[in-house]
């Protein structure tokens, strides 16, 4: 381990991954000191946008499946660490993993028609989806139907148990935690035969049957992870704002939309875009419906508009994401090039 | 024992019959030229053998396995490699991902597959372009790539569709070459060409196609003195 951890120092990506670590764990300790809630809040949402904008990104920048359906995984996880918190006294440290598994089960259940169909069609289809859990979730009295669920507050003594903290601070670190987690997850299923397979369908369906590759079943194993760690972004939702209600979870603009953009503004062909897209997107977001659209209430809606800015900015001025751009202007080594300094 | 047994396929696209009851057989190590003219079925004929279509009448097997109607996958995985007329290169990554991707199959381990599929550029002379953008590439250097990329798949029979068109004289021959070494080795091959030098010179038999029925099938000597061979290239004289 300490071995593994010298030898990543010595690489630049390495160090600059442990600079940017370090500031990310600091950086909750100075916002607590300094009492900025909105930042530390800013900076969970970044965080949980991160996880599960990455996760989308296993589908569609790595297999090539444009998926706007991702809120029915993040809602489904989150209202399963709700009900199993609330009905059951699971805590969420159990619960938000077993959200993220419903949430993949959920995904291979909707993979089997969802795969039979390819580009736009998919993506289509995967916005019907996303708007039918929401009818399903409204009308199901179980899960509260259109009101939700609430979780009440429960005594100091319980508090680790339910994981239930002030502000945003310490769902920071257990946010950090669980990106942590996919990393050491995702990292080296992109770079295995799966992640190499991805890809090989992602450009030509054909060509990558022609070379043994099984185009289904290898769009479910990305489906499987995808759902996985949405799933487990809504269990990050529900332990920190103890309320899910179906027009939150399963919104199409603010989660589905939202991963999406994320995604494609970090850059859908770097691994680590859609973290980037995460820090830059959503604090804009956030900043504009907090300061902004209260500024002007009468214009309902505007926080969606500058939505809509940013999509344009991103297709003219960066049609390849933050990443891409970085890479086109030089700042980062190309994609051609890191093939060759790739380790024997 | 024949490596592969085609028996009687069919396949209609609508009402054109576009393969109209072919047979023929290929024992191992042999070298086999398909010739026709334009839209004669040569191409479904192959997307039949790998795969891509299903016959409507028929049978097909390959090394002793009845083949007829399994995923293109599943027959790539029993041995049979293909390249694609029109080419389809995995153009966003590299060309040595391209060929690694086909070396997977029998190498799962990623750096393991990589070495494979170095060595197979070396002897396809794509080597130099390693780090290349698969779409980068010019034509009859994507043509070399789809060639490199079904023998890291390392079949038994390789399904060639036009490997030598748009190549200049000289690169057809170091081709060629490379096509008869590859054989050697041991790998069964069967070519769709259009072009006559190169297809008369390779094949060992020619199999010819016109209207979806296979007209001829003999040595490239008796395919070329063959009056119904002429006929569907040049028509019928008329006196």
């Amino acid at each position: 381990m300490l071995q593994f951890i010298k030898e990543g120092l010595r690489d630049r990506n390495g160090q600059y991954f442990a600079i940017v670590a370090a500031v990310m764990l600091v950086a909750p300790l100075i916002f607590w000191k300094l009492d900025l809630p909105f930042a530390a809040n800013a900076m969970l949402l970044c965080l949980m946008f991160s996880i599960m904008a990455m996760a989308w990104n296993l589908l569609e920048g790595y297999t090539g499946q444009l998926s706007f359906g991702h809120a029915v995984f993040f809602g489904v996880g989150a209202y399963t660490t709700m009900i199993l918190m609330l009905y059951y006294r699971v805590t969420p440290w159990v619960g938000i993993f077993v959200g993220g598994l419903v949430a993949a089960l959920v995904g291979l259940a909707l993979g089997v028609p969802l795969f039979r169909l390819r580009s736009h069609w998919f993506a289509l289809a995967t916005i019907a989806v996303g708007e039918i859990f929401k009818l399903i979730f409204i009308s199901w009295d179980y899960v509260g139907g259109s009101a939700g669920l609430q979780s009440p507050i429960v005594p100091e003594e319980q508090k680790l148990y339910y994981l239930q903290y002030a502000g945003s601070y310490v769902y920071i670190y257990l946010a950090l935690g669980l990106l942590g987690l996919e990393l050491l997850i995702m990292y080296p299923l992109v770079k295995s035969r799966i992640g190499y397979y991805l890809q090989a369908i992602r450009e030509d369906e054909d060509a990558a049957m022609s070379l043994g590759i099984n185009p289904f079943k290898y769009k479910m194993v990305a489906m499987f992870f995808s759902a996985l760690f949405t799933g487990i972004g809504g269990g990050i939702y529900t332990v920190r704002f103890r309320f899910v209600d179906p027009f939150a979870v399963f919104d199409l603009i603010s989660v589905s939309v939202y991963i999406t953009i994320a995604g494609i503004l970090g850059g859908i062909y770097s691994f680590i875009g859609p973290i980037v897209g995460s820090f830059v997107f959503v604090p804009i977001s956030e900043y504009v419906r907090v300061y902004i659209v209260s500024r002007f209430p009468r214009f309902y809606g505007l926080h969606v508009f500058v939505l809509g800015v940013i999509l344009l900015a991103i297709s003219l001025l960066a049609p390849e994401g933050i990443m891409g751009w970085l890479e086109k202007k030089g700042y980062l080594r190309k994609r051609e090039e890191t093939g060759e300094v790739r380790k024997e | 024992m024949s490596l592969l047994e085609v028996k009687g396929v069919v396949k209609r696209f609508g009402g054109l019959v576009a393969v109209n009851d072919v047979s023929f057989s290929m024992d191992e190590g042999e070298r086999v030229g398909l010739i026709g003219p334009n839209g004669a079925g040569k191409t479904t004929l192959f997307n039949l053998i790998s795969g891509y279509y299903r016959p409507d009448k028929g049978r097909i097997f390959f090394d002793g396995r009845d083949i007829t109607g399994r995923k293109p996958y599943e027959i790539t995985k029993l041995g049979v490699g293909r390249t694609f007329q029109i080419v389809k290169p995995l153009s966003n990554l590299t060309v040595l991902d391209n060929v690694a991707i086909g070396a997977l199959l029998r190498h799962p381990d990623v750096n393991e597959a990589r070495k494979r599929a170095e060595e197979v550029l070396k002897l396809t002379g794509l080597y130099e372009k390693r780090n290349m953008r698969a779409g980068s590439l010019n034509l009859p250097e994507k043509k070399r790539l789809e060639l490199s990329r079904a023998l890291a798949t390392e079949p038994k029979l390789l399904l060639l569709d036009e490997v030598v068109a748009g190549l200049n004289p000289s690169e057809v021959d170091e081709l060629l070459k490379l096509l008869r070494e590859i054989n050697e080795s041991g790998v069964t091959i069967l070519m769709v060409e259009h072009v006559m030098r190169a297809v008369m010179n390779i094949s060992e038999r020619i199999i010819v196609m016109d209207y979806g029925v296979k007209i001829a099938e003999g040595t490239p000597q008796e395919i070329a003195s063959d009056p119904r061979v002429i006929e569907a290239y040049l028509g019928r004289e008329e006196l």
